[in-house]
């Protein structure tokens, strides 16, 4: 990973919470991160801008590929080598995690930020036990050795619900469920009590009812130790279950932001009011899953403007050219929406298309 | 765990059969009735009768076999036609030299090819992996006997650093020992380094993309940890079991390599019986390696299950 920006704060945030003066755990800001491949470079993620809150879930969502899990390995510092960081910021309890060195990055992962997968079957080591995974974390950010170390881990697999936890301590990830394994990772993000989880689509891999527990799990635990939760998905069932505020995603940009009860009713940006209207309704008979027409632009082709202008019906030359700020446009100021002709419905020359949204 | 071992020796015992087999018939090819050749200069009637019987050699083909068998068992492999003495001995004379080298050219083998392999993974696309890659690709290539030669015009005659050939008993003087083996093992080491460098390489690359090494850094491991503890426990077994088989073959005799450096192992035992036409020794060589080959075969794939806790467990 290079890192092309300058920083000029280095302080290593060694404060696991943050204070009462400021809630804000995690502030992404101006995020932009590019690729170095065989075709040349690419800009992936194009200014990212969200925080969180302690003891909040955000929601990231967005369809594959549009730079959900970047945003997430860029925090952390797990970017593949190819990656670049161009610019913005991230702190993490207002401490500057981009340009970090390697050794203060390392010391913060799995104390103060911790991380889990979407493939609980092979984010674990096959070749060591429940117990010297868990362990080792353990030890690595706390003075907890030998026996009181392995207490704490059994302690752990009990808090995540995992039954006979001593005996689990003992075997082997193969010998646990999809679900067991998923239980296990979070045990062993949350050991050392993080202010802050990242979990990149923790259920996605899973039963539908193991997902349900997942999730409650990680609702619960959250409630229990006030640790703030970036939850990053592509189901909208998902963020209606456990997410406070909800930030939408496209090709690398935020296209719209808000609570999740303000973007659920009334959401702003047409790619936002395409999702929802594509997630299968209770009410309905027949289940409506209108998708939205049209696939993403490939890095290469990106429009200069805004880059959801290539699929959307009120597209225009202005949008195609100018890249639409986020901004609030209503009461709400915590709702944002980067689109020109926001809200959809009092725009004037929207309304030919708006039938086709419908 | 049992029926596995079960099961693996299930399949030795037909694959050390099908080896004795073959070497028996091995006999069959011998020019001549060795009844005749065995009565001498009379060709007395009776007395070729008498050996016949004595031998066996009237009972029909699968009979003989047996009996033959029944010797290998009880640690009748016949007699050298060249020096008299039992095969058994000759074999078991040779064996440490032999086991010594192997022994020897394993830890260079070991020392060079996995460090090489680590760091070529893990340094991937470097000038580091580009020279281990060139150095191996060198290794590879590079035939025994030249590099061998090679070394002793270098080492010997031009710089007289090193005896040229020739084997010391470590229990005679284990330094004097050493000297003649260093070269040796070094030729014999360096050509299976670049295997298992290779063998390293490819495992440790693939082991550093696995989900569970990224998981290691978002635990906030230390590189060397991620490294040495997660990805290489994982990269291990294709390199142990690699390892334990080119053992085997180091165990079967360096042929060219001993003739080289005039060490008397079993490579230069199984050349001066077939030149001699001593066949009784040839096949004991043959039975000998091919058995050792097989367990060799067996040991590697009982650390394969032993270091897979999928199949441990
Ligand atoms: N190491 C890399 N080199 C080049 N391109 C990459 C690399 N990692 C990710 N990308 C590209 O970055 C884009 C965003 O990827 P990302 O993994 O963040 O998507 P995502 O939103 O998490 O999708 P999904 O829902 O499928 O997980 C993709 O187009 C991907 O191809
Ligand atoms: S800015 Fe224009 S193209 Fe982009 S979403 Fe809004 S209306 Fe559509
Ligand atoms: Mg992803």
């Amino acid at each position: 990973m290079t890192i092309i920006l300058a920083q000029h704060d280095q302080a290593p945030a060694r404060t696991k919470r943050s204070d009462a003066m400021n809630d804000n755990v995690l502030t992404v800001e101006g995020l932009k991160v590019g690729f170095r491949t065989d075709k040349g470079r690419f800009s992936i993620l194009d200014g990212v801008d969200f925080t969180l809150r302690r003891g909040r879930t955000l929601c990231l969502v967005g369809e594959s590929g549009c730079g959900k899990s970047v945003t997430a390995l860029s925090i952390m510092g797990l970017l593949a080598e190819n990656a670049e960081i161009l610019g913005g910021s991230a702190r993490l309890n207002q401490h500057e995690l981009i340009g970090l060195d390697r050794h203060a990055l390392r010391r913060l992962r799995g104390d103060a930020m911790a991380m889990i997968f979407q493939e609980p079957m092979t984010s674990l080591n096959p070749a060591f036990t429940i117990g010297n995974q868990l362990i080792e974390g353990i030890r690595q950010h706390s003075d907890l050795e030998g026996a009181a170390a392995r207490e704490h881990a059994i302690e752990m697999l009990k808090r995540v619900r995992i039954p006979a936890a001593e005996q689990r301590m003992g075997e082997y990830p193969h010998q646990l469920s999809g679900g067991m394994r998923q239980r296990v990772m979070i045990a062993m993000a949350l050991a050392n009590d993080p202010g802050l989880l990242i979990a990149d689509e923790p259920t996605t891999a899973l039963d539908v009812t193991i997902q349900a527990q997942i999730l409650q799990l990680i609702r619960r635990l959250q409630h229990d130790s006030g640790t703030a939760v970036l939850m990053i998905t592509h189901d909208l069932g998902v963020v209606a279950e456990v997410g406070d505020d909800v930030a939408v995603m496209y090709a690398g940009r935020i296209v719209e932001r808000g609570s999740v009860t303000a973007l659920f009713d009334d959401p702003l940006h047409p790619y936002t009011i395409g999702l929802l209207s594509s997630i299968p309704r209770l009410d309905d008979t027949l289940t409506r899953l209108s998708t939205i027409p049209g696939s993403v632009p490939t890095p290469a082709e990106m429009p200069r403007g805004c880059r959801f202008s290539t699929r959307c019906p009120f597209a225009d030359q202005h949008c195609r050219e100018e890249v639409p700020p986020l901004a609030a446009v209503g009461n709400d100021k915590e709702h944002v929406v980067a689109c020109w002709k926001a809200p959809i419905e009092h725009c004037e020359e929207c309304s030919e298309s708006r039938e086709v949204m419908a | 765990m049992f029926a596995f071992i079960f099961r693996r020796v299930l399949i030795a015992v037909p694959t050390l059969l099908l080896i004795s087999l073959m070497v028996f018939s091995l006999q069959l090819l011998l020019p001549g009735d060795p009844a005749l050749a065995l009565a001498g200069e009379e060709r007395d009637p009776a007395v070729i009768e008498a050996i016949r019987e004595q031998y066996h050699l009237n009972d029909p083909m699968i009979v003989q076999y047996g009996h033959w068998l029944a010797g290998v068992f009880t640690g009748d492999w016949g007699i050298s036609l060249r020096n008299q003495m039992a095969v058994t001995d000759l074999l078991l004379s040779k064996l440490p030299v032999t086991l010594e080298l192997a022994i020897l050219a394993m830890l260079v083998a070991l020392a060079i090819g996995v460090t090489a392999g680590l760091v070529s993974a893990v340094k991937k696309g470097t000038r580091w992996d580009f020279g281990a890659n060139v150095i191996a690709l060198s290794g590879i290539s590079i035939p025994n006997f030249w590099l061998g030669i090679m070394l002793i015009l270098l080492v010997s005659v031009r710089w007289g650093l090193l005896p040229a050939s020739g084997y010391t008993s470590p229990l005679e003087s284990v330094s004097r020992n050493l000297e003649m083996m260093v070269m040796p093992a070094l030729v014999l080491g360096t050509a299976i380094a670049a295997i298992m460098m290779r063998h390293t390489r490819s495992a440790m690359i693939q082991a550093m993309q696995a989900d569970y090494v990224r998981t290691a850094r978002a635990k906030g491991l230390s590189e060397r940890v991620v490294i040495l503890k997660h990805a290489f426990r994982n990269a291990l077994v294709p390199v142990v079991t690699m390892g334990t088989l080119q053992f085997g073959e180091l165990l079967s005799g360096a042929v060219l390599t001993e003739q080289v450096f005039t060490i008397p192992g079993f490579g230069k035992l199984i050349v001066d019986a077939v030149f001699n036409r001593d066949y009784a020794v040839v096949q004991g060589v043959v039975l000998f390696t091919g058995t050792v080959f097989i367990v060799m075969n067996f040991i590697a794939d009982l650390l394969y299950f032993l270091l897979n806790p999928r199949l441990r467990t």
